[in-house]
């Protein structure tokens, strides 16, 4: 990971400061196999540098954007260039305290707490991801205000109370606009630091699709660029919903084409179809026309 | 008409995509034999404004319109601009060498006879043969234009206007004009256009600007204005008679100097119906989907779920005793999320003063995205429109609570006379008053310039009467705002009017004021509006 960062340009001194991170907080062995192993990695120094500064500053991190714009990514990749383990929360409309900090249970004849991912994460000195932090409601997560502030503490009532290992760290993602999504309130967001995530740049998506498929050829990276730049355009100029600019479905569709189908079945399965209106997939169909020939089979994106 | 407004958009999508630039409005789009929108033709329109200094261009064939045969000569620059977009555009888009080829494919198979060609298919037809690398034969005049027609990528745009002048000069006008049309004739025995020439290709020419009054001269928008009021108060004079029988129900004096003379409920039929709403069909569902979603998600986020009893869910051990004595199922409690809120009920006022009359059919359409939006959560909505002729201020009623099917009678909206807002939202109010709703919320969609003949009394001895106009108007406006907020009912206006009135707009609405700045905003700027009056229900 850090070999990543350096190839990318990241700023030196961040980098020093990282390793020496690592040697101040070494990974226990026992929670070594939550340091994550990235699948994908994220591309944009801006934001890299800016999110390693307030990590390294002690912040917790608040991710805001769209899908696909490599929130996560960035999480589980922070989580592992600082050789942390990561803990992955996934908030929802009933998500209460009990099942962040822990809930009671009746075990071997009496009641015991059974620790939650939080109290995991703050006892372990892991990177707690909170993912879709703004589907809980305000008042549920509460509890988590003294856990992100400067008081660093989780406190349970009638059970103890726990300070933070030094090297815990949050980092939160939130997307507006799902639905069943609202607005984070003030004391929350106040206890964070907040990058907008931006979309996807084409010099970053080049570098993702050849690291990705290393074999596709160089015109097909432009056109597949092309492409989701021409659905990104069109999508925030309202013509078309955000459901078909997926840059999941692009990368799904690519490897549907490495195993030989061809392009347009393909694309058609990644992209058109994330649509369900039948006019938008015209229209995102007339997009794909305007990149890819009818005639191409998926085999010939590659290079043998 | 949907299918057609659905390929117009289409079309304009190609053209967008093409250019990369979603700001311009496409003024000619292609369609093949079918209708449907052409993907190549379209993408070749699209990209001369990517390629090509498209304002020239523009003006070059303004310019061009001063020949009765515009349209010949338009087609045949645009046969040479294919050729030079083509050779742009081929290493940015590979595919458009596909495309090309079969677009030539189709055109070739489709055309007509040779006797038959016009002198623009013909010069075509050669062209896109030469595209499939076919040289054809043809005649020596054909070739010649064609060679210097075929621009080649590296020429810009003032080199390609220059080049075509000369071809116009050298190849057809090098008489009089009369003696140019006569000697083409002779040797062509024909030349047209692509509009009767090629069954295959057809340009349309927007007619957005014709038809929407904002782009209308202004005096011509002034006079018809003035048609309008004179039409008016003809009418009123007409009808004074017959409207005094009908208007049984006068109310008791509101304001210290008028009578409130009549809540009188009348629909009169417009001339324009909902053409304007069918004309953005596309973008108009889109904002009635997007709003819904809206309101529908601030409602699901706001509302607590209600509890009962279930056949699944969380068992209350409490009634247990019931299943095995009562054979009751239901021991487990759910929470239901309630999808409507409990005695919500909007009213939607419209502002049908005269200077609403060029968007009129906009905010109709605004309404009616609105009312369907808020229909479709199942929240009872009532829509009236206001303006004031002579003493009168009319109420007009397009659909009331209870009348779900009857949204479309918004379209009879249409703007005459003047406007007392001050007296309109105080009726709305008192209308409201009737209803028993807990939670009331009244959206004006106004352009807050309250202009009426009928003045204030300055003082009750004292026969001299203010204006009822800007700060005045504004002022009285403000005050009845304030005081059906002070009943509880949440007073939001949907800004229509011009950048002028918006100083004015905020001071009598505050915060609770949207301005649609585009109607592809519309359902989200709307929409964080009620999303934030739904928040302090």
């Amino acid at each position: 990971m850090i070999n990543f960062l350096r190839e990318e340009g990241i700023n030196e001194d961040l980098i020093t400061e990282i390793v020496r991170f690592q040697k101040c907080y070494p990974p226990d062995p026992d929670q070594a196999y939550r340091i994550p192993k990235p699948r994908f990695y994220y591309y944009g120094n801006d934001v890299w540098e800016a999110a390693i500064t307030a990590l390294l500053c002690n912040e917790n991190l608040l991710l805001v954007g769209p899908k696909a714009t490599g929130k996560n990514v960035l999480a589980e990749n922070l989580s592992a260039a600082f050789k942390r383990p990561g803990w992955n929360i996934s908030f929802h409309v009933n998500t209460d305290s009990s099942m962040l900090i822990g809930t009671d249970v009746f075990e071997n004849g009496r009641v015991v707490m059974r620790h939650g991912p939080i109290f995991e994460c703050a006892v372990n000195g892991g990177f707690g991801i909170l993912d879709e932090i703004n589907m809980a409601k305000n008042e549920s997560i509460a509890l988590l205000h003294a856990t992100l502030d400067f008081r660093r503490i989780i406190d349970v009532p009638g059970y103890s109370k726990i300070i933070l290992n030094d090297a815990t760290r949050f980092i939160a993602t939130m997307n507006y606009g799902y639905a069943g999504t609202r607005e984070l309130n003030e004391a929350l967001t106040s206890r964070f630091i907040v990058i907008e995530m931006p979309g996807i740049s084409s010099i970053h998506l080049r570098k993702l699709l050849i690291r990705e498929f290393p074999r596709i050829k160089p015109e097909y990276i432009e056109q597949f660029t092309g492409l989701f730049q021409d659905l990104q355009k069109k999508s925030e100029s309202a013509e078309i919903s955000t459901k078909s600019v997926d840059l999941r479905g692009l990368l799904s569709a690519i490897h549907l084409m490495e195993k030989g189908l061809p392009i347009h079945q393909a694309l058609q399965m990644g992209i058109t179809n994330k649509s369900f209106d039948e006019f938008e997939r015209e229209l995102v169909a007339d997009v794909i026309r305007l990149r890819i020939p009818d005639r191409f089979k998926g085999g010939e994106v590659f290079a043998s | 008409m949907e299918h057609q407004s659905k390929e117009q958009r289409r079309a304009n999508n190609i053209i967008w995509t093409a250019a990369g630039d979603y700001s311009l409005r496409p003024d000619i789009a292609a369609y093949d034999g079918a209708g449907k929108a052409d993907l190549y033709w379209n993408f070749v329109l699209g990209a001369a404004h990517r390629y090509y200094d498209y304002s020239l261009l523009r003006s070059f064939f303004v310019h061009l319109k001063e020949d009765p045969d515009y349209e010949f000569y338009e087609s045949l620059t645009w046969i040479g601009l294919e050729n030079g977009i083509y050779q742009r555009g081929k290493t940015d888009r590979p595919v458009i060498e596909d495309l090309r080829c079969h677009y030539s494919r189709r055109l070739l198979g489709h055309a007509y006879a040779p006797s038959f060609y016009f002198l623009v298919d013909e010069i075509k037809i050669a062209h896109f043969q030469r595209a499939l690398g076919i040289e054809p034969p043809m005649r020596d005049q054909v070739r010649d234009i064609l060679n210097v027609l075929e621009f080649d990528g590296s020429l810009g745009t003032e080199q390609i206007i220059s080049r075509m002048n000369e071809i116009i000069n050298t190849y057809f006008s090098f008489n009089t004009a009369r003696y140019k049309r006569n000697l083409l004739y002779s040797i062509f025995s024909s030349k047209n256009s692509l509009r009767f020439g090629n069954p295959f290709l057809r340009f349309f020419r927007s007619r957005a600007t014709s038809r929407s009054g904002e782009y209308e001269p202004l005096e011509k928008r002034a006079n018809r204005t003035r048609l309008w009021m004179q039409w008016q108060i003809y009418l009123d004079r007409r009808d004074k008679k017959h409207r005094e029988d009908i208007q049984n129900f006068y109310g008791t004096s509101l304001l210290m100097d008028h009578q409130v003379k009549t809540l009188e409920q009348t629909i009169c039929v417009g001339n324009h119906k909902n053409c304007h709403y069918q004309e953005h069909l596309a973008s108009n569902n889109n904002s009635i989907l997007k709003l819904t979603h809206i309101i529908k998600n601030a409602i699901l986020v706001n509302l607590e779920a209600s509890p009962c009893r279930a056949k699944t869910g969380k068992l209350i051990a409490g009634k247990i005793w019931r299943n095995i004595y009562l054979y009751d199922n239901k021991l487990f409690s759910k929470n239901i999320p309630d999808d409507t809120i409990g005695g919500l009920e909007v009213d939607i006022l419209l502002d049908a003063s005269c200077s609403q009359i060029n968007r009129q059919e906009r905010i109709a359409s605004q309404a009616y995205i609105i009312v369907e939006s808020l229909t479709r959560c199942k929240i009872p909505v009532r829509v009236y429109a206001f303006c004031t002729s002579g003493n009168y201020t009319i109420i007009n009623l397009f659909r009331d609570y209870r009348e779900a099917s009857n949204n479309s009678q918004i379209f009879n909206y249409h703007a005459t006379g003047c406007n007392r807002d001050g007296l309109a939202i105080r009726t709305a109010l008192h209308m409201m008053d009737d209803h028993s709703g807990s939670h009331k919320i009244l959206i004006v969609l106004s352009d807050s310039k309250p202009v009426d003949p009928q003045g204030i009394t300055v003082h009750q001895f004292k026969p001299e009467e203010y204006f009822y106009a800007d700060a005045i108007g504004i002022q009285d406006t403000a005050l009845e705002v304030r005081k059906g907020r002070q009943k509880g009912v949440s007073v939001l206006c949907v800004f229509t009017g011009l950048d002028e009135d918006l100083p004015a707009a905020r001071k009598i609405y505050g915060h609770s004021l949207v301005r649609i700045k585009s109607s592809e905003r519309f359902a989200d700027m709307v929409g964080v509006l009620l999303q934030n009056e739904l928040k302090n229900l």
